[in-house]
Parts: structure tokens; C-alpha cells; sequence
């Protein structure tokens, strides 16, 4: 299939304790992830779900199983942490184009598009901010566009709006869903919280504790280029209580 | 208009003449003799007679080039092991219980020592201020390392940096970051450490002028020597504020001893 952009094969992560015997983090985890998808990863906390983010990012390596990315092994990908992790000293597009220093692209085009996603992200008149001048959803988004600058084809978000207040949050979800769109990046997004899962996603994983496995994938088959009001439809309500009763 | 702009400036400086005017009524009070203490002119005139007649400069400048080179050779000595020890956690393990041994043993009880070994001169000074500077700035090294964000590195690996651009963009703008705000209490740190060794043992330096003082029964030597010494620590401390304020602009501003 062409369409394919990761797929892990049985998945296992145990973590080996002298005192208290080994911790099975992962259970079995077979996934199969489409290009442009967005894809949700819920659970509750302790489920393994951050743990799981982390080894389809290469952050950490699963103790068994295998993972292939479309790319191959030197498949490129953006990671955003719960916090953002700015550079203190730099300013806000120093701090965006980061990845692109690193990866010591200095072409026009790549840094063209940065001020362009900057400009997307309502940074355009912070660009020589400082990170200290700077509210949380402020820097939040700045740590998307740095994932993004490099054009990456994958983002991994591990709940990145978690720490933000709900006023922000539901705002940073629509720029996020305008964002992708607009990129067409395959989205793997962790959250704990139901409504972001269903607003953002067009399937959720839900995840169960101890073992950390799959319980059941839902399909949200919501209309696309969803607005906010999409929250108040009958439908949204019936996959945010269905979720809630099977995550329990 | 002009007070309010400059009232931090004019408070402070409005305390000096207060000061001299205790110190003048204090004398005059209680018939206090000059080999005592001086009056305030007096003290004055004779510490200008040090510069000009004496060779006060010389004792200034061969203190300050204790405590500048000491200090420069100090933060690069700390700086490096303070790395190593960072990255390398084996041998932090070792290391580390004999550093603190040394840590706590007051490294001025050394100065006999570096004298007997290296003399009079300027490289037995130099010396104990390489290990009053260095051993403070060795052990912020490696807590600065640690506590880089852990993601920070997370976020290089996803970037696939490599191991120098870590170095580079990572590890060495966050032990700039401490060398700049701990130079500071390094450099009064070597100040001390300078002095006390030119007064157990030297040809030269203000330490030396404040022995020399005592030994003679000269109040108006001790005294010039202190001010001097003081006003050095002062500017040193000022000097290096200022850098600090102006290469980490980007930090959040943090309460300071002196404003």
C-alpha cells in the first residue's frame, strides 16, 4: 500500500526491576498508520502512552517488536514535548528555525517557509521575542513550528497543550487542525483528554493500563475542516461518551 | 527630576559623608591618638603620598594580576573537569566524594604550602587562586549540565544532531550562562584567596602592604591598603555585573546583591 507511513509489529516495552520484578509498559502493539492521518492516543495516565510516542519517535527502544516508518530507518519527524523546550537565548525564529541550523539548511525556500508557518501561528509580531517575554500557549506554538520548519512528514505531539489552560487549548487545537491541513503531515497526537482527542483526530487509539495495550480504536467520522461548533453537535457527544465508557 | 532619576546612585553615595563626619566627631570626641586612627584627611593625604611617593601601583597592579590571571586560569581548569565529570558518570563517582573532602577543607590553610613551594613570588598566589576559583566553578559546571532539560537532548536526537553540535549549540551557551553569573563570586572569591596568600608570604601586593602596616605600626599603610583592596573587590564585582547583565539579557532578571 502506498499509503502507508508507519507500522509497528508487536510492540513490547518491559522495564526490568531487581526489587520489584519487570513492569510490562507495552503489550503487543500493532499499528498501522496512514499518510496524513491524525491519530490520537489516549488512556489513562500510567497506560504507557507517552512510552509508546517516545519509541515511534526513536527516543527510546522497545524491548521487542519492529517499527517501519515509510522512509525507512532515517525516516525524519518532529517531536513536540509537553514542555517547550525553547532555547532561552534565542529568540522566537531563532528558536523555530532551530532544527534548521542544526540540519545546516540555509536555503531561502526552507526559511521562506518558516516565516510563513510563523505568520500561521499568529507569531509573525513576536519573531525577536525573547522565550521569557512569552505566555505558555505562545511558547507551546513556537515549539510546534520548530517540529514543523524542517518539513518533516510525521509530527509527534506528546500532550502538548496539557499544561495550558482550556481557553487556550480548544484555541491552539484549531490552529493546529488549520496547520495541518494545511502541511498534510501525519499527526500521531497524545492527550488525556477525550473532547481534544475527538475534536483533533480522525482515529483514537485508546489505550488500557498494566499492560499498556490497545484496547479498541475508534474511528471519529466527523466532517472534515472542523469548526468549533463541531463540539456541540449530537454526534461529537455520543464518541466523547462513548470513549469515557470504554476508557472507564 | 534629578534626584528621582539618580536616587539609587545619590542614597548610597550620601552614606560616605555621613560616614567621615562619624568618624571625624568620634575622633575629636574621645581624644582618640593618630597611630590608632587617623583622621580622615590625614588617612587621605598620606594614601596619596603612597601613590605618589611610594610605589603603591606596583602592590595594586601585582595584586590584580594575581587575582585576574588566577581567576582566568581557575575557570578554564573548573570549567573542563567540571565537564568531564559531568559527561562521564563513572568517573564523577570516584572523584567526586575526594572533591568534596578537598571542598570542605579550607583551601587558605594551604597557602603555606604553594609558598614553601613556589616562594615569594607571584606563581605561589596565582595557585591558590586557581583552587579557590576552581573548585566553586568545577561543581556548578556539572550541575549546570545536569540540569539541562532532559527533552533538550530529546530534541537534538530527533533533530539527529551530532555529538559536537550538542557540544556547541546545547552544553556550552548553558556553562557560558553559569560562568557568567558565577564569575562574580568567583573574582571576590579570588581576592581572598590572593590576599591571604601575599600576607602569609610575599614581596609585594596590597596583602603584603596590609602585614608590612601591621609590622611597622603603621595605621595609615593598613588602612589605605583595605580601602584600596575594597574598592578593587568593588569594581571587579561591578565590572562583571555589568558583562553579565549585558550577555545574558535573555534571562529572567534575577534579585541581585547590589542593584
Amino acid at each position: 500500500m502506498n499509503d502507508f507511513c508507519l507500522q509497528t509489529k508487536g510492540l513490547n516495552k518491559v522495564y526490568h526491576s531487581v526489587l520489584k520484578g519487570d513492569t510490562v509498559a507495552l503489550k503487543d502493539i500493532n499499528l498501522d498508520i496512514n499518510k496524513r492521518e491524525f491519530i490520537s492516543i489516549i488512556g489513562p495516565s500510567g497506560c504507557g502512552k507517552s512510552t509508546l510516542l517516545r519509541i515511534l519517535g526513536c527516543l527510546d527502544k522497545p524491548t521487542s517488536g519492529e517499527i517501519i516508518y515509510q522512509d525507512g530507518k532515517e525516516q525524519e519527524m518532529g517531536f513536540v514535548f509537553q514542555d517547550s523546550v525553547l532555547l532561552p537565548w534565542k529568540n522566537v525564529r531563532e528558536n523555530a528555525g532551530f532544527p534548521l541550523v542544526i540540519k545546516k539548511d540555509k536555503t531561502k525556500e526552507s526559511w521562506d517557509k518558516l516565516d510563513d508557518l510563523l505568520e500561521l501561528s499568529g507569531l509573525s509580531d513576536f519573531k525577536n521575542s525573547l522565550p521569557k517575554e512569552l505566555s505558555g500557549g505562545m511558547k507551546q506554538r513556537v515549539s510546534i513550528v520548530r517540529a514543523l520548519s524542517y518539513d518533516a512528514p510525521m509530527l509527534l505531539m506528546d500532550e502538548p497543550f496539557g499544561a495550558l489552560d482550556a481557553i487556550t487549548r480548544d484555541h491552539l487545537n484549531l490552529e493546529l487542525l488549520k496547520i495541518w491541513e494545511m502541511t498534510k503531515k501525519t499527526i500521531i497526537f497524545v492527550t488525556h483528554s477525550i473532547e481534544e482527542a475527538v475534536f483533533l483526530s480522525d482515529r483514537v487509539i485508546v489505550m488500557s493500563a498494566r499492560p499498556g495495550q490497545i484496547k479498541e480504536i475508534v474511528e471519529i467520522d466527523l466532517e472534515r475542516v472542523r469548526k468549533e461548533s463541531v463540539r456541540d453537535t449530537d454526534k461529537f457527544q455520543e464518541y466523547t461518551k462513548y470513549l469515557r465508557g470504554i476508557i472507564g | 527630576m534629578f534626584y528621582k532619576k539618580h536616587r539609587k546612585k545619590i542614597l548610597p553615595l550620601m552614606v560616605i559623608p555621613i560616614f567621615i563626619l562619624i568618624w571625624e566627631l568620634y575622633i575629636l570626641m574621645f581624644n582618640v591618638e593618630a597611630y590608632l586612627l587617623p583622621r580622615p584627611w590625614d588617612l587621605a593625604q598620606a594614601t596619596f603620598g603612597f601613590f605618589v611617593n611610594g610605589d603603591m601601583m606596583t602592590h595594586i597592579l601585582v595584586t590584580l594580576q594575581e587575582i585576574l590571571l588566577g581567576t582566568a586560569i581557575g575557570l578554564v581548569i573548573g570549567l573542563v573537569l567540571g565537564y568531564v565529570l559531568a559527561k562521564v558518570k563513572f568517573l564523577e563517582r570516584i572523584v567526586m566524594p575526594f572533591v568534596i573532602i578537598v571542598q570542605t577543607a579550607p583551601k587558605i590553610s594551604l597557602a603555606p604550602l604553594f609558598i614553601l613551594w613556589m616562594g615569594l613570588g607571584i606563581a605561589s598566589k596565582v595557585v591558590l587562586v586557581v583552587l579557590v576559583v576552581s573548585f566553586p566553578i568545577m561543581i556548578n559546571e556539572v550541575l549546570a549540565i545536569r540540569s539541562i532539560d532532559k527533552d533538550v537532548y530529546n530534541l537534538m536526537k530527533i533533530l539527529k544532531s551530532n555529538k559536537l553540535q550538542i557540544f556547541m549549540k546545547i552544553e556550552l551557551p548553558y556553562s557560558l550562562e553559569m560562568l557568567l553569573s558565577g564569575i562574580k563570586l568567583a573574582v571576590t572569591q579570588a581576592m581572598i584567596g590572593a590576599v591571604i596568600g601575599e600576607m602569609i608570604g610575599s614581596k609585594a601586593g596590597l596583602g603584603y602592604l596590609v602585614v608590612l602596616g601591621g609590622e611597622t605600626y603603621d595605621i595609615n599603610l593598613i588602612l589605605a591598603s583595605v580601602f584600596i583592596l575594597s574598592l578593587m573587590g568593588y569594581l571587579l564585582y561591578l565590572m562583571f555585573d555589568i558583562i553579565e547583565k549585558k550577555t545574558l539579557s535573555w534571562k529572567a532578571i534575577e534579585v541581585d546583591v547590589i542593584g
